[in-house]
């Protein structure tokens, strides 16, 4: 037996997402303004990539020169050709300064699913920037990229980022256990989802 | 333990394991006949996103393509043959593998005439020991629907723990469906 149906519509082809990936989407809420990330937020993004509390719960090794910045937005406008991964900067309003990075990855228009990622500044933790951003990214990706499905991982003890999750209505699905290597050390990964029911 | 593994051991010549009752190796093209079995039959495929194969040629193209995954060091596909006649009954993968978080996938099916004998458990049993004790893996992980039964019953059996359920995860043949992650860590 089948998980029922949460749609009449049974032609689920995959999606054509082709014109997201023609131009950058750049979102907007009422105090952030999410546009993509370029070589020019080298500093901005080395300034939390630095940041050991910042990066112990992130996947990338703490940052130790700008290089390592320049490094991965290199890398960005290649995963965005290969349709893999679409980065934003989270610029806040009105001057657009930056305060974190986010993005869409794992993307599957086969199973219409998609995952998010996020970082913030720490300078920004505790004012809601990120629950603010990450419902418009949900919203982006029901609405316009047509998703069935939003996922999103986090570590076992990142209790801030599961907040933005459950604030943002995702549903914790699981805890896998030891799941990533890093910094030396075996973490586990809580793993949330919400699910399109429009 | 604290550097990404050596996967060498899985690549450069592909794994041959042997339990009881089975022996496991590379599943080739010339397995086509006898996977075709596997492959085409509509009522496994309903546990899988794809739809049955429908002629040989499809069977030997996914084969081809097995084969071209393993030397990318992608994963690797192996055929389930049964020691006492030969018999190849089913598929065993290998795959999502990460030497930095020394984790792998599994994956596996066997041809319908052969569920029910425990063939399956032996199967990964085996693997589970080969990854652990020969490639140095923390962590293997299953993946399979909800309602596939004997798949469930393969990973609990094999000390498995149900670790996460991904709702509506998979389009499979016009219909959303979820997934169970199952997982066994070392020790």
């Amino acid at each position: 037996m089948s998980m029922p149906l949460s749609e009449t519509n049974t032609n689920l082809i995959p999606l054509d997402l082709s014109r997201f990936f023609e131009v950058h989407p750049v979102l907007e809420t009422e105090r952030l303004i999410l546009r993509p990330i370029t070589l020019a937020d080298a500093q901005n993004v080395y300034e939390y990539a630095s940041d050991p509390e910042v990066a112990k719960y992130m996947i990338f090794p703490t940052h130790t020169s700008i290089a390592d910045s320049i490094k991965w937005l290199e890398n960005v406008p290649d995963e965005f050709a290969r349709k893999e991964r679409i980065n934003f900067a989270i610029t806040q309003k009105p001057d657009e300064k930056f305060i974190g990075a986010c993005s869409f990855h794992h993307i599957s228009v086969e199973h219409r699913r998609i995952e998010i990622g996020y970082v913030l500044n720490r300078k920004y933790w505790g004012t809601g920037y990120m629950t603010e951003a990450v419902r418009e990214m949900i919203r982006f990706a029901f609405e316009e990229l047509q998703m069935h499905r939003v996922a999103a991982t986090c570590d076992l003890d990142n209790v801030r980022s599961t907040r933005v999750m459950e604030r943002c209505g995702m549903a914790l699905e699981g805890t896998l256990r030891d799941y990533e290597f890093r910094h030396g050390k075996f973490v586990s990964t809580m793993t949330y989802a919400i699910l399109n029911r429009n | 333990m604290i550097t990404p593994l050596d996967l060498s051991p899985f690549f450069e010549n592909h794994p041959r394991l042997e339990t009881e009752r089975l022996r496991l190796r590379e599943a080739t093209i010339a397995d086509t006949a006898d996977l075709h079995a596997y492959f085409g039959d509509p009522e496994t495929a309903v546990y899988v996103p794809h739809t049955a194969l429908k002629t040989i040629a499809e069977t030997k193209e996914v084969l081809s393509r097995a084969a071209k995954y393993f030397s990318e060091r992608d994963s690797l596909r192996f055929a389930i043959e049964r020691k006492s006649d030969g018999k190849i009954m089913g598929i065993f993968d290998i795959h999502s593998i990460s030497a930095e978080h020394h984790r792998m996938e599994i994956g596996y099916g066997l041809a319908k005439e052969f569920w029910g004998f425990g063939y399956m458990t032996e199967a990964v049993g085996e693997v589970i020991r080969f990854a652990f004790d020969e490639i140095g893996m923390h962590r293997i992980e299953a993946e399979c629907q909800t309602d596939n039964i004997g798949s469930i019953r393969v990973a609990e059996k094999c000390g498995m723990t149900l670790e996460a359920t991904r709702v509506e995860n998979e389009i499979n043949k016009g219909k959303f469906v979820s997934n169970y992650v199952y997982a066994l860590i070392r020790d």
